[in-house]
């Protein structure tokens, strides 16, 4: 397995992402683009980036804060202000990690998925409204209301996001707004609702933020993760295929 | 009991239950014991060919089903029929849940069952007729709703679920709206039960049967790429909650 850390520019900044590829693969196959949490590139994003690659995913881990790794609290909350309204921003940003996915050989252009987690995942799917062409979007306990919703009719491929019944920020206005988002502009798409979740449940260290509504939930982790399998394999096709 | 391929076997089993001589149908892997089991329910018309198809399915998987029969004579109703039952049902949960309890029996009876890997499926009212047998404290240790009618009469009685729920309904369903899917979202809080709601964009109810356009409904149809993935999630709910490893609900 081959481990790189990957220097680019985008929105000003000097990002570091990382690249996990089994080099034994001799043909292009199926890619995931990883977008990590609000707080910044960090063992969360990578270690899930690492579980793909291990599936045969060709994977890279974007960053969105610059440096590779988390940033102070305050300056990633900043950031995260400056980009929120602002979808083209946020799109590029994803646009310029999912154009170093692309530039893998092992990369298979016509297989790739994006998944993101809390904004990463709101990332993800600014992307796909951005029309690039990705198979699958997944966004976990991902913000999913945008300034530009009339955008969702370019989305090309299949979205499934998976939420948490209790997580106070994608709150249920937001998931019907979502829907609404989704009916109108044709979209083949799904929401998974996890009965008791907060928000941040793939995250092991979320518990220790002691933000309330924010926890870890292991079998809702692991239930999400399956839809996700699953939907690779719909759309990706399985990566020893 | 007819042998019907070279792994699974199956048979009509007559039972009474509502006053009514029932007939489900069993299918069965043709040997082997100890083997997680299946109930299933028919939609609210009767409609039998959809849930004898996928108790075959799940016989080839190694699951014990059985399709019970809710209406008697294990045929579907008339359009008049359906209409009067439906109502006469729905007013008593009561008798709801036996119809469950009893078909519930029946799966149980079989020798090949393992009594602690049991999960019961119901398709539109058989939904229904699942969720009020978890609701009364059936020994379920899952239960998957496909488009089915989610309100309850005693919705407190959710405390007693004692397996993990899976709803997978239809965005356009005109018969489980948005309104009812957050009832029931309030009713699995408040009793804390272990469920999901998987939400399937654009699909309409009856989803999961291919002849459920016969009809001239509006907003039912069959959606075969909701079927597809909704039957897919149900498997990855039997692996996590019927695997032999899993202890069963206490």
């Amino acid at each position: 397995m081959r481990h790189e850390d990957i220097g680019y520019e985008a929105d000003g900044l000097d990002m570091i992402g990382h690249l996990v590829v089994d080099e034994s693969r001799t043909t292009p196959g199926p890619a995931v683009l990883v977008s990590h949490e609000g707080g910044g590139l960090d063992d969360h994003a990578k270690g899930k980036a690492e579980r793909l690659a291990a599936l045969g995913y060709v994977v890279f881990a974007l960053d969105y804060h610059g440096g590779g790794a988390r940033p102070p609290r305050e300056q990633a909350m900043a950031h995260l202000q400056a980009i929120r309204q602002d979808p083209d921003r946020i799109r590029a940003i994803g646009r310029a990690g999912l154009d170093l996915l692309l530039a893998q050989e092992a990369t298979d252009p016509a297989r790739v998925a994006a998944i993101g987690f809390c904004f990463g995942g709101t990332l993800s799917l600014e992307l796909a409204r951005g029309g690039a062409d990705l198979k699958a979007v997944v966004g976990f306990h991902s913000g999913l209301s945008t300034p530009r919703p009339a955008d969702a009719r370019n989305i090309v491929g299949s979205v499934l996001v998976c939420i948490g019944s209790e997580d106070p920020i994608v709150t249920p206005e937001q998931r019907a707004g979502f829907e609404q988002e989704m009916r109108d502009a044709g979209v083949d798409w799904r929401l998974d609702l996890y009965g008791g979740a907060g928000h941040s449940f793939t995250n092991p260290a979320a518990d220790e933020l002691g933000l309330a509504g924010f926890g870890y939930d292991a079998s809702t982790d692991e239930r999400s993760w399956r839809a996700m399998i699953d939907l690779f394999d719909e759309r990706l096709g399985r990566p020893d295929a | 009991m007819t042998q019907l391929s070279a792994d699974v076997v199956e048979r009509d089993i007559e039972y009474d239950a509502d006053g009514r001589r029932m007939v489900g149908y069993l299918a069965a892997p043709s040997a082997g014991v100890g083997r997680p089991a299946v109930l299933l329910a028919h939609g609210g018309a009767g409609e039998r060919r959809q849930p004898r198809a996928r108790a075959r399915r799940l016989a080839e998987l190694g699951y014990v089903a059985f399709a019970l029969d809710y209406h008697g004579g294990g045929r579907q109703l008339t359009h008049e029929e359906t209409r009067a039952r439906l109502p006469e049902l729905g007013a008593d949960v009561g008798r709801i849940r036996s119809l469950g309890q009893l078909g519930l029996d029946v799966l149980l009876a079989e020798e090949q069952v393992d009594r602690d890997r049991v999960a019961a499926i119901g398709y539109c009212f058989g939904g229904t007729v699942v969720l009020e047998l978890a609701r009364s404290g059936a020994p379920l240790a899952a239960v998957v709703g496909f488009h089915a009618i989610l309100s309850t009469p005693r919705p407190e009685d959710a405390a007693n679920i004692r397996g993990r729920v899976l709803a997978c309904i239809g965005s356009e369903d005109p018969y489980v709206p948005p309104e009812q899917r957050r009832a029931f979202e309030e009713e699995m809080r408040a009793a804390r039960v272990d469920w999901r709601l998987h939400l399937y964009g654009g699909a309409p109810h009856a989803f999961t049967d291919p002849n459920a356009g016969d009809h001239g409904l509006e907003g039912v149809a069959y959606d075969r790429r909701a079927d597809e993935r909704s039957w897919r999630d149900m498997l990855d709910l039997f692996d996590e909650a019927l695997a032999p490893q899993t202890p069963g609900p206490s």
